[in-house]
């Protein structure tokens, strides 16, 4: 079972999670949904191609000015609420590392903590039990928020996502969430090289077995860019083959800036896998 | 005695089950109808009547049905012991256990309900229900 807030999923079907940024300088969008309105249309589009949820981030992750918890709250908390009100059964995550930041959302009726920067707030997880909130655990390899890697270095980068993600998981229970509301986040680019990206897709059945449901944010990200030599707008075969095959390896939930494709591609994965029925199955069986 | 006539069609079967029907009405009528009777004999029309057919279109293939549902539903043995096998398996049809319905039906006053009939995909599927008219 998994629960997500106030959603509980009995069965073990794939969840696409949609990134709805409101930020003016992530990589991808570039600002395209700062503007509350414009965010909210993002919101409305992704639940129309069928996202399962939604994941709202107030910082951009790399480089970049400086944002304070105030303005991040100002960013994400009330648009929360409105997201709430106009989508009352859709699952919200909140992208954020600060606890003070996860307080204010999960308040406002966020279901999910995305943590993308692997427990940085230690207070995080405790917001997080108090809310009945789930949290998503990432592996950065200690590095700080907001920060590219510069040679990281592991003897086994999947031993070290394990460890420190069922680590993080540990601290979770601890704190009173539910297990059924951790999911663990290798973390494709954070703290790794391309060549430890590659290896963690490659190996991530090593994670899906755990017990835990495992999340993966493969979506346009610098791994798939240097992999294949394409820019930001030019990585969506990249990022779609590389979700199968962390689709055929039995991940979860996908964080993704296009929907339908993911969706189409994690569902036909899943059916190839034999844990999805097709959708409508007549050819030769009349 | 409860009889029952079904095509035994792939897609009925629970490892060929999809998200979306593809014949949920179909496949109402034959759960309802095996429950029901006693005894179940599969059969079904050609796979050959139109152009989207499973089998390549032939001529033959409407008429040849026509004629099997009158001798399902009049009922008619005799009729169903007469049917053409070897033509039959030139239209695709699923006939052989016509003799094998006619001996139960044979001798006997029965009341028949078609609970399907249609072709949705090109074959023609029945579900047919025989219930001894005396009682």
């Amino acid at each position: 079972m998994l629960k997500l807030g106030h959603r509980v999923y009995e069965d073990e079907l794939p969840l696409v999670m949609a990134i709805v940024n409101r930020t003016p300088d992530s990589f991808y969008d570039r600002g395209a949904t700062y503007a509350e309105d414009a965010a909210m249309e993002r919101v409305a589009q992704v639940v129309a191609e069928g996202a399962d949820l939604i994941d709202i981030g107030g910082v951009k992750a790399g480089y970049g000015d400086y944002v304070s918890a105030e303005e991040e709250i100002a960013r994400v908390g009330a648009f929360v609420g409105r997201v709430r009100a106009a989508h009352p059964d859709l699952v919200i995550s909140v992208d954020t590392w600060r606890s003070e930041v996860a307080r204010v959302v999960l308040s406002e009726g966020a279901d999910v903590l995305n943590d993308a920067w692997g427990g940085h707030d230690p207070a995080l997880v405790d917001v997080a039990g108090e809310f009945d909130a789930a949290i998503i655990c990432t592996h950065t390899g200690g590095l700080a928020p907001r920060t590219d890697p510069h040679r990281p270095a592991y003897d086994d980068v999947m031993a070290a996502a394990i460890a420190d993600t069922l680590a993080y998981a540990d601290r979770a229970l601890a704190a009173g969430v539910r297990k059924e509301s951790v999911v663990i986040d290798p973390a494709h680019d954070f703290g790794k090289t391309t060549f430890h990206s590659l290896e963690i897709t490659r190996r991530l059945e090593e994670m899906t077995c755990l017990g835990y449901p495992v999340l993966v944010s493969l979506s346009n990200k610098d791994f798939v860019g240097e992999t294949l030599g394409r820019e930001a707008g030019e990585r969506l075969p990249g990022t779609l083959a590389a979700t199968a095959v962390c689709a055929m390896a039995g991940a979860r939930i996908y964080r993704v800036h296009q929907v339908r494709e993911t969706r189409d591609v994690v569902d036909m994965v899943w059916s190839i896998a034999g844990r999805r029925p097709p959708y409508r199955a007549i050819r030769g069986l009349a | 005695m409860r009889i029952a006539v079904v095509p035994d069609a792939p897609v009925l079967r629970p490892e060929h089950a999809s998200l979306v029907g593809p014949a949920p009405q179909l496949r109402a009528a034959v759960a309802e109808a095996t429950a029901w009777a006693e005894r179940v004999v599969c059969l079904n029309g050609s796979a050959r009547r139109t152009t989207t057919s499973p089998g390549p279109y032939d001529e033959r293939a409407v008429s040849f049905d026509r004629a099997l549902l009158a001798a399902l539903t009049t009922p008619d043995p005799a009729a169903l012991r007469g049917v053409d096998q070897a033509l039959a398996r030139e239209l695709w049809a699923d006939v052989s256990a016509a003799g094998e319905l006619a001996d139960l039906l044979e001798g006997k006053e029965w009341s028949v309900r078609v609970r399907y009939d249609d072709a949705p995909y090109g074959v023609a599927w029945w579900v047919l229900c025989y219930e001894r008219a005396d009682g």
